[in-house]
């Protein structure tokens, strides 16, 4: 609803009267309030949650700029018949910021409402010019933004398809889970049937959101092991910049860890990362009996080893109302430059097509309120509009195999068989049991327990809300190597796919055993060359004998955590797979029916060297065959991390920005990235 | 940049006094206009409730009271 006035506000004590009437359904975001007037009042209902946006004139400068108009009437000076001194949007997201002081000129609607409007001037048809326009609002796209802004002073625009703020719920740490499945903040892709799943497509769901993953997703802090990027560096050749060690510094700059600060970790950073708020009682147990079965404790996923048990770290912290919240990379990065002029962007809006001048990307066309806007480039076109909207876009854009491109008519900007190949997303498959003793999560979202969790979290900070619940895994290899390939995660609640029914709920653990580092490729490919459509995704899990053999026996060796004490005592029994289910064949079957995405996407369009044929990126993330565009989000990785993908998504982002700014002073002699660590 | 006006008096004419961003705008005014040659009028600031007629009286009103101000 949205109030032209604010006249009901400046009856407080009657529109908290009738706000609290429809509080959880405010606060949930589902009534949405916005009003047009910022009086102090009025904006103190904003801090309180009873509205959503307050929209403001600026009577002082109104005044001050008044009096300038006088003078010049007075002296005889023409005065434009419309002078514009600009709105006020405030919302609730929180910029803990230093504003800097805003340059002379309108003030400039940056988007901040889902969409409310078209960044000024980009009426259809008239040209406006950015030295960069990234397509996507993600976690790469927030931090490359961020930098290109703050540490080369560029005009930068960002286009978000999704809203400009999600669930205020989803700001507590444990609010994602009641969004986990629902649509308001994720596009629901589906995989094609999967013949080696009996016919089953899981959901492959992807953020839609300014702040991408980073804003939806359980936020899991983990960067990977140093063989992955150090397997990057070997494909890309010695000195491509991709090794765990140049990666590093970029992991380093961008973090604010709460409990580490030595050779792993920075302190500096604004991505707060810290353990979760609380370990419940099966965490607790969960950790322990992983040792009792012969796994070490690690305290540090993140540090010199990744192997073994231990408390993941996420990307929370505690928030400016001294409570434990989300950090995402719109809260740590972007609004950093929110209020600078050199940076618009604009949300509700979907990119259909790169532009090309030959074959030099010089902008992108977007779909905004059912009107078509174009943007220009002065410098590059960057993408990032995750992995698999991505290689949508890149075809859509001519870009792509051209056998592919020209079945639904699209003229081959630069043939690229590598663009939809590749794709790699992490996938697990539960183990279930039941517990004897409450001792996780199950019923403290719903009903009193969840007024009461609710109001711990707001009186005190405390409590299950500080947590998302996922609090534990483990890692190891169930071949015996050093390195791991699997992550078994501790889910002290029973938890499946949408696409499941008929499972027995209570007091539980889910043990969801994740293939880090999967040897099936999947492909992103185009239904139709009409860009509302959602690609044709194949994620093709278990497509690799060897994903299917390690994932079975890490649920085997599920099934020793849980007979190991002291989950042992606690565990009632095995409801899934069942303990009756003991042949390869009969857990193939279950885990066919049962496997699910881990929200990891990558590799649709992969860097790689110049003898790589699929590469459709050089190591500097540069599209092959063009100019002035990359790819910057997960997209462009060739091998999938052996961890959860929003650490690797950020660092990409900062890294991009430092390829771009080192590339343009490679142009004046240099062309060394500079990282502070 | 200061006002090119080298000074004189002026009266302001707002809404109400518990109007906030009407007080907000008065605020920009005042401050722009340098306090040791500009001085407001006795009488004013001029509140008018909003009521159209009245603001159209008051300036009526207040003209006569400024001998520098019959020229209008």
């Amino acid at each position: 609803m949205v109030n032209a006035g604010g006249a009901p506000q400046m009856l407080p004590e009657a529109y908290r009267q009738l706000t609290s009437q429809y509080q959880d359904r405010i606060k949930s975001g589902y009534l949405s309030l916005l009003f047009v007037e910022t009086l102090d009042m009025q904006m103190q209902f904003l801090k309180e949650g009873l509205s959503h946006g307050q929209v403001g004139q600026r009577p002082h400068e109104m005044g001050y700029r008044a009096m300038y108009v006088l003078d010049d009437l007075v002296n005889g000076k023409p005065v434009q018949d419309l002078i514009t001194v600009g709105l006020d949007v405030c919302t609730p997201r929180p910029s803990t910021a230093t504003r800097p002081a805003r340059q002379a000129g309108p003030a400039r609607l940056t988007g901040m409402l889902p969409a409310l409007s078209a960044p000024r001037g980009q009426l259809e048809g008239k040209r406006v010019e950015y030295d960069y326009v990234i397509a996507g609002g993600g976690s790469s796209a927030c931090v490359a933004a961020t930098q290109l802004v703050q540490e080369h002073g560029a005009r930068v625009l960002l286009i978000e398809r999704g809203a400009a703020s999600y669930a205020r719920l989803m700001r507590m740490p444990a609010g994602y889970m009641k969004y986990l499945w629902r649509e308001d903040f994720l596009e629901m892709h589906h995989t094609a049937p999967q013949p080696q799943l009996g016919g089953r497509g899981p959901i492959v769901p992807q953020a839609r959101v300014l702040g991408g993953g980073s804003s939806v997703n359980a936020m899991v802090y983990m960067r990977g092991q140093r063989e992955d990027y150090d397997g990057w560096e070997e494909y890309l050749g010695q000195g491509s910049g991709w090794s765990y060690a140049d990666l590093l510094p970029h992991f380093k700059a961008l973090e604010k860890n709460a409990n580490f600060n030595d050779a792993y970790h920075g302190i500096h950073g604004r991505l707060l990362v810290s353990d979760p708020g609380q370990l419940c009682d099966t965490t607790r147990r969960y950790i322990l009996a992983a040792q009792g079965a012969g796994i070490p404790y690690n305290r540090d996923f993140n540090g010199a080893v990744q192997a073994g048990v231990g408390v993941m770290q996420h990307t929370m912290g505690i928030g400016p109302n001294g409570r434990m919240q989300r950090c995402d990379a719109v809260t740590a990065f972007l609004s950093q430059v929110m209020d600078d002029e050199r940076l618009t962007v604009t949300t509700g809006a979907t990119v259909t097509r790169i532009l090309f001048d030959g074959q030099r990307a010089i902008g992108v066309e977007y779909v905004r309120n059912g009107s078509r806007f174009r943007a220009h480039a002065a410098r590059e076109v960057l993408v990032a509009t995750g992995t698999y909207n991505t290689a949508k876009l890149l075809m859509l854009s001519g870009l792509g195999p051209a056998d592919h491109l020209r079945e639904h008519g699209i003229t081959v900007q630069a043939d690229l068989p590598g663009v939809g190949q590749n794709l790699q997303d992490h996938h697990e498959v539960p183990v279930i049991a039941l517990c004897r003793q409450p001792g996780g999560y199950h019923g403290e979202d719903h009903g009193w327990r969840m007024v009461r969790n609710g109001l711990q979290y707001l009186l005190f900070g405390t409590g299950p809300v500080t947590t998302t619940g996922i609090e534990s895994c483990l890692f190891y290899d169930p071949d015996g190597g050093e390195r791991p390939t699997i992550q078994l995660y501790c889910g002290p609640i029973v938890h499946v796919d949408r696409d499941i029914s008929d499972v027995e709920d209570g007091d539980g653990i889910t043990i969801a055993s994740c293939l880090l580092r999967p040897k099936a490729r999947g492909t992103v490919r185009l239904r139709s060359a009409d860009p509302s459509e959602q690609p044709r995704v194949n994620a093709n899990f278990f497509g690799h004998p060897d994903d299917l053999r390690l994932t079975l026996a890490s649920m085997r060796f599920a099934r020793t955590l849980l007979a190991t004490e002291p989950l042992a005592s606690n565990i009632a029994r095995e409801i899934l797979p069942g303990a009756d289910k003991l042949s390869d064949e009969e857990l193939a079957a279950f885990a066919g029916k049962t496997v699910k995405t881990n929200f990891h996407p990558v590799g649709t369009a992969r860097m790689g060297p110049d003898r790589d044929p699929m590469a459709v990126l050089d190591a500097r993330l540069r599209v092959r065959g063009v100019e002035a565009l990359r790819v910057i989000d997960c997209a462009s990785i060739p091998f999938i991390p052996s961890a959860n993908t929003n650490a690797i998504a950020l660092t990409l982002g900062h890294k991009a920005a430092a390829l771009i700014m080192a590339d343009e002073a490679g142009q004046e002699g240099g062309r060394q990235e500079a990282v502070a660590a | 940049m200061p006002l090119k006006l080298e000074g004189g008096t002026y009266c302001i004419q707002s809404g109400g006094p518990a109007a906030v961003n009407m007080n907000e705008r008065m605020q920009g005014m005042t401050e722009t206009l340098p306090a040791d040659k500009w001085t407001q009028v006795a009488g004013c600031p001029l509140y008018n409730n909003d009521d159209l007629p009245l603001s159209i009286v008051q300036m009526t009103d207040i003209r006569p009271s400024i001998p520098t101000w019959t020229q209008w």
